[in-house]
């Protein structure tokens, strides 16, 4: 009961405080104060459409999905419990001599693979950390006036480029609780031609590859009464470099300096005199940082320190998609569409050259609305089983006496790469002992209690560490979506075991190796191989469908039309009206006929 | 007899033939016509009928200079991140909902709208 009560009391304040919450999110590119820039959720920090120039408690920003947003009339304030994020190549351009503070020790300004850029031509734009917390990973930033930390402000800069105008005032970074760590960070400091450094009153800082340029024709820097753990690289003050009261015995790499005061020789490090060393360091408007050295730069880098991946994309592009199966064919079915339902998603990991690393799949076994024993697999269409080199362990099969596998676990005998996730899905998602079949009856005398659905992840490897298997790479552009051809295989009537040839693919996909083409034509099947047509009726109705997102699959013996009002409008237009009919708008769906736990 | 009854009969015939001139139009019109299913059993499409609930489409993109491309839903969903190679095609296959008719790209600061209403795009960047 006391669990009961905590939980519930839990929820009631996890409600209260996204209610208790504003968060402005970018939904396009566009001025700061256009309410078409934004999408707007909770109220707590009020009702207006567009974020106040002046943050404040309970209000957040998120600028993310490559947008920029640009505030060219007023400076920004982050007062209070404000929140700013910038992330997923995000942007926020301040315009001609606008600046951003951040004022409250309760404040936060995020930075995650995201720019905060203020190009303006003239002086002011200041960005000023004067208290709070701040978090920049993969980040770009361009102030036009200074940068300055102020009263112990503490956060974590990581992969970032810093590019100011102006001077940097590091004036009270990190405590000495809490030291503000900065690794792969370049500093340029007076890109105008001239500008300071600044380091002192008792900044706390841990460094790892910082590097720092001040003044592109001069300048001086200085390092007062602060602490710093780790190392600096390519100090390069143009002018003077004073150091006084410097504790934490970082290692400094000076490279060019007119004068160094005072003899740093009490320090660990080098001392050249390399100012063309010091000078070719850059950034570019960009965190030039490739750590893994695979020709993409960190922030746009979705593994920066593995040389052997680059970039991943999703499919679906957030969340899952839903896989829905009649099982009777070449009979027609009573179109409810749960004999198997399959939510999956895949995320694919590419290299710098465009080739497949490997594939990451989710499969969540729902429901089975069938009494056959029927199995799953998916073929990759066009893809050579020896363009694999491994699959990492699938446990949901259980040694069936029809599938054999390779020795890289694709199924053996197959032109294609075929993947078996199970071959007999009751031993995966088992009926619960009463009632009829699994998760598609809720009353009446076949309901049973419900059954966790089950979820399987594994890995195909097409490249190991950068080496290829024998039949070679597989570039991305070999390897669409539509390669993914996912298909029942139909349980034996009256025995609990699967016919392998006997297959159901969503419309219009080609069979495996390993199906009789001897179905086809037979009963209500209208597949023709020579026309490319099928697993479609003479009506051309599927047995399977796929949708693009998750979505509530029907009780049992309810046509899916009756739980999707627009699904039959959307067929009868021939796909030219109603193309939302899977989603959760206003007289799309009938929830009573889902089944809905 | 009297012309309000001759005139009546007139109207009569009139109405009577245009009634079946509108019937004949209606007949016509609807001789091919399948009823509207109330099943999804009783429902009939055109062979081409397309049952994907998703869009594919390869982008072909070139460039004179070698940098990632970023690719967008309008809504800021991520499609995903791949190399243009400078003097190469690039074709990238992606992915989106049915009803989608545009992607944004990112590319070297600059974003591209792209109708994706064909099978294959080809977009030029820079």
């Amino acid at each position: 009961m006391k669990k009961i009560l905590s939980l519930a009391l839990f929820l009631v304040l996890l409600s209260f405080q996204n209610f208790a919450q504003t968060v402005w999110t970018a939904k396009a590119s566009g001025s700061w104060s256009s309410a078409a820039t934004w999408t707007r959720s909770g109220s707590g920090g009020g009702t207006a459409n567009t974020p106040p120039n002046n943050l404040g408690n309970n209000q957040r920003v998120v600028i993310g999905g490559g947008f920029t947003v640009t505030q060219s009339s007023n400076d920004i304030e982050i007062n209070g419990t404000a929140r700013l994020t910038i992330e997923n190549g995000g942007k926020l351009n301040m315009g001609n001599g606008r600046g951003l503070t951040q004022k409250n020790i309760s404040s936060f300004f995020t930075i995650n693979n995201g720019t905060y850029e203020n190009n303006s031509v003239g002086s002011g734009g200041n960005l000023k950390i004067e208290a709070g917390t701040f978090e920049w990973t993969n980040a770009s930033i361009f102030a036009s006036g200074n940068l300055e930390f102020k009263n112990f402000a503490v956060g974590n800069m990581t992969n970032v480029c810093l590019q100011v105008k102006q001077n940097t005032l590091l004036e009270g970074l990190g405590n000495t609780s809490s030291y503000s760590n900065i690794s792969n960070v370049f500093l340029l400091t007076g890109t105008s031609g001239s500008g300071n450094l600044s380091i002192k009153d008792n900044s706390f800082i841990k460094s790892n590859n910082w590097k720092i340029r001040v003044g592109s024709n001069s300048g001086n820097a200085e390092i007062l009464n602060s602490t710093i753990n780790g190392n600096i690289y390519s100090i390069d003050a143009n002018d003077e470099l004073k150091v006084t009261s410097l504790a934490g015995n970082p290692s400094l790499s000076i490279y060019c300096a007119d004068k160094i005061t005072p003899n740093l020789n009490a320090f660990t490090g080098t001392k050249t005199n390399n100012c063309a060393t010091a000078s070719a360091q850059t950034c570019n408007g960009i965190p030039s940082i490739d750590a893994d050295l695979d020709g993409i730069n960190d922030n746009l880098d979705d593994y920066p320190s593995d040389q052997y991946r680059a970039f991943k994309s999703n499919f679906p592009n957030s969340g899952y998609a839903t896989l829905m199966f009649e099982d009777l064919w070449p009979n027609k079915g009573d179109y409810d569409f749960n004999d198997l339902v399959i939510d999956y998603k895949y995320e694919t990991v590419t290299n710098a050259s465009n080739q497949v690393v490997e594939v990451n799949y989710t499969f969540v076994l729902k429901a089975i609305g069938a009494g056959l024993h029927n199995g799953f697999g998916f073929q990759l269409d066009n893809v050579a089983p020896d363009k694999i080199t491994s699959i990492s362990s699938i446990t949901k099969t259980n040694n069936a006496a029809w599938l054999s596998k390779n020795t890289n676990g694709t199924e053996a005998g197959q032109t294609f790469a075929n993947v078996i996730l199970y071959d007999d899905v009751y031993k995966s998602l088992p009926w619960p002992g009463v009632g009829n079949m699994v998760n598609v009856y809720l009353d009446g005398p076949g309901a049973n209690p419900y059954v966790t659905p089950d979820t399987l992840r594994f890995t195909i490897t097409f490249l190991n560490n950068g080496t290829a298997p024998s039949g070679g790479t597989l570039s991305i552009s070999q390897f669409p979506s539509s390669a993914f051809n996912p298909y029942l295989i139909c349980g034996e009537e009256g025995t609990w075991n699967q016919l392998r040839n006997k297959e159901i693919h969503l419309p219009n996909r080609i069979p495996t190796s390993k199906a009789s083409l001897a179905f086809f034509g037979t009963a209500s099947d209208d597949s023709n191989p020579t026309s490319g047509k099928y697993y479609k009726t003479k009506e051309n109705l599927p047995w399977a469908l796929e949708i693009f997102e998750s979505i509530p699959y029907m009780k049992e013996k309810v046509d899916i039309s009756e739980g999707y009002s627009n699904f039959l409008n959307w067929a009868e237009s021939n796909g030219a009206s109603f193309t939302s009919w899977y989603q959760n708008l206003t007289g799309n769906r009938v929830n009573t006929n889902f089944y809905i736990r | 007899m009297k012309p309000t009854y001759i005139l009546m009969v007139l109207t009569l015939i009139a109405f009577s033939s245009c009634k079946k001139s509108l019937e004949n139009k209606y007949n016509e019109i609807n001789k091919n016509r399948v009823p509207a299913a109330k099943s999804t059993t009783e429902l009939v499409v055109s062979e081409n009928f397309n049952w994907q609930t998703k869009k594919s489409i390869n982008l072909k993109l070139e460039s004179t200079e070698t940098y990632p491309a970023i690719i967008y839903t309008l809504e800021g969903e991520l499609i995903g991140k791949f190399m243009v190679i400078a003097g190469k095609e690039s074709i990238i296959p992606i992915n989106t909902a049915s009803n989608q008719t545009q992607v944004r790209i990112l590319f070297l600061e600059k974003e591209y709208f792209v109708d994706i209403n064909q099978d294959q795009v080809t977009v030029k960047l820079n």
